[in-house]
């Protein structure tokens, strides 16, 4: 090693202490000024390296960040809250829309009688209002389904996303 | 305070940990996004989105690196996704980088040099002409005082690739300091 330089490689691992066995290139830098002058340059970098950016961030930094964060989460919890109440309005007003369409004689008239008798087909206050012929119901009540169905699927990912459906797509949620 | 714990009582809502974990890493954030994005105003609006979607993500932390690496992780990609939203053309180096520390009209001219009053200046000031990828290095390993490993980590690049960066980017600076001491003698 002293009838060579040391390397430049050889002579940063040195200072990073990467080295297993350091002693060859400290003897070599015992007898050769030239490399010791080098890795004199190389320690100044050193130093040089480890100062901080002439950067500075305002000494309220952590107050301000703080703020923009809370209040984000705040204002991200509104809108869930929000978007959360809107469609379980429009689920709901999708299953009442629905509900008259369904064929409840099956259900048994006594049944539908107790538990919703404003809305039995068989009552002629509310078949009046939502009588529909058997074809029409066949050709809109898959649309009807898909739309109960949609609704249903956004509210219940919304809720176990925790919300990040309403943040990620908000139109979607709106739909 | 340890990390999880720090973790933990930032998830459950508790507002004064989110203080300390920022007063923790500010300067960390502060000298990643400084270095790569080279301009002083939009700095400090880059060290708050990073926080932000610390906060924001916190809770996807799997806590296989440490927190201070999860950080500079998204410091450095915030800055990436910056330059590239702002100059793109800048960050297609990686073919340019070996140019770069090869090129001999990046050394500045010997009116320049004297112009330098200080080491300490001359550093600063070439470390902000190097590519992209080499100050962040350097600055991760020297300043950060981070391995390879995490370096590799947060960059996204080999260890291999990290060291052979690092070893060429402080063999550049040196050769500039040298280069400022023979003109001085002269």
């Amino acid at each position: 090693m002293n009838s060579t330089h040391l390397t430049e490689n050889q002579l940063q691992e040195y200072l990073d202490h990467s080295l297993s066995n350091p002693a060859p290139v400290e003897n070599h830098l015992a007898l050769c000024p030239a490399c010791r002058e080098e890795i004199s340059l190389y320690q100044q970098l050193y130093r040089q390296l480890q100062a901080p950016p002439p950067f500075n961030l305002p000494q309220d930094f952590t107050h301000i960040v703080a703020e923009a964060a809370f209040s984000a989460k705040k204002s991200a919890f509104k809108t869930n809250i929000l978007n959360m109440l809107l469609i379980t309005f429009l689920t709901a007003a999708a299953i009442a829309f629905a509900i008259p369409y369904f064929n409840f004689q099956s259900l048994g008239k006594e049944m539908v009688d107790s538990i919703m008798p404003q809305i039995n087909l068989n009552s002629t206050a509310v078949t009046d209002n939502f009588s529909v012929s058997p074809d029409a119901w066949a050709k809109y009540k898959i649309w009807i389904y898909c739309a109960a169905a949609l609704l249903f699927t956004l509210l219940l990912e919304n809720i176990l996303a925790g919300g990040k459906l309403a943040r990620k797509k908000p139109l979607l949620c709106f739909i | 305070m340890q990390e999880a714990q720090l973790i933990k009582k930032i998830l459950s809502g508790d507002q004064e940990s989110f203080r300390t974990l920022v007063d923790e890493n500010k300067n960390l954030v502060a000298s990643i996004v400084y270095r790569i994005v080279k301009n002083y105003d939009d700095s400090q609006d880059l060290c708050q989105e990073v926080f932000l979607k610390v906060y924001q993500n916190l809770a996807s932390f799997q806590q296989k690196s440490k927190l201070s690496t999860w950080i500079a992780r998204i410091a450095y990609n915030t800055c990436f996704n910056y330059l590239e939203r702002k100059r793109p053309e800048r960050l297609n180096e990686d073919s340019s980088a070996d140019a770069f520390i090869a090129d001999e009209n990046n050394f500045t001219s010997p009116e320049q040099y004297l112009q330098q009053n200080s080491t300490a200046e001359l550093i600063q000031r070439e470390i902000l002409n190097m590519p992209v990828k080499y100050r962040a290095i350097l600055t991760l390993y020297h300043f950060n005082s981070m391995n390879y490993q995490e370096i590799s980590h947060i960059t996204g690049l080999p260890e291999g690739t990290v060291k052979s960066h690092l070893f060429r980017g402080r063999q550049y600076l040196k050769d500039k300091l040298l280069s400022q001491y023979r003109l001085e003698e002269i």
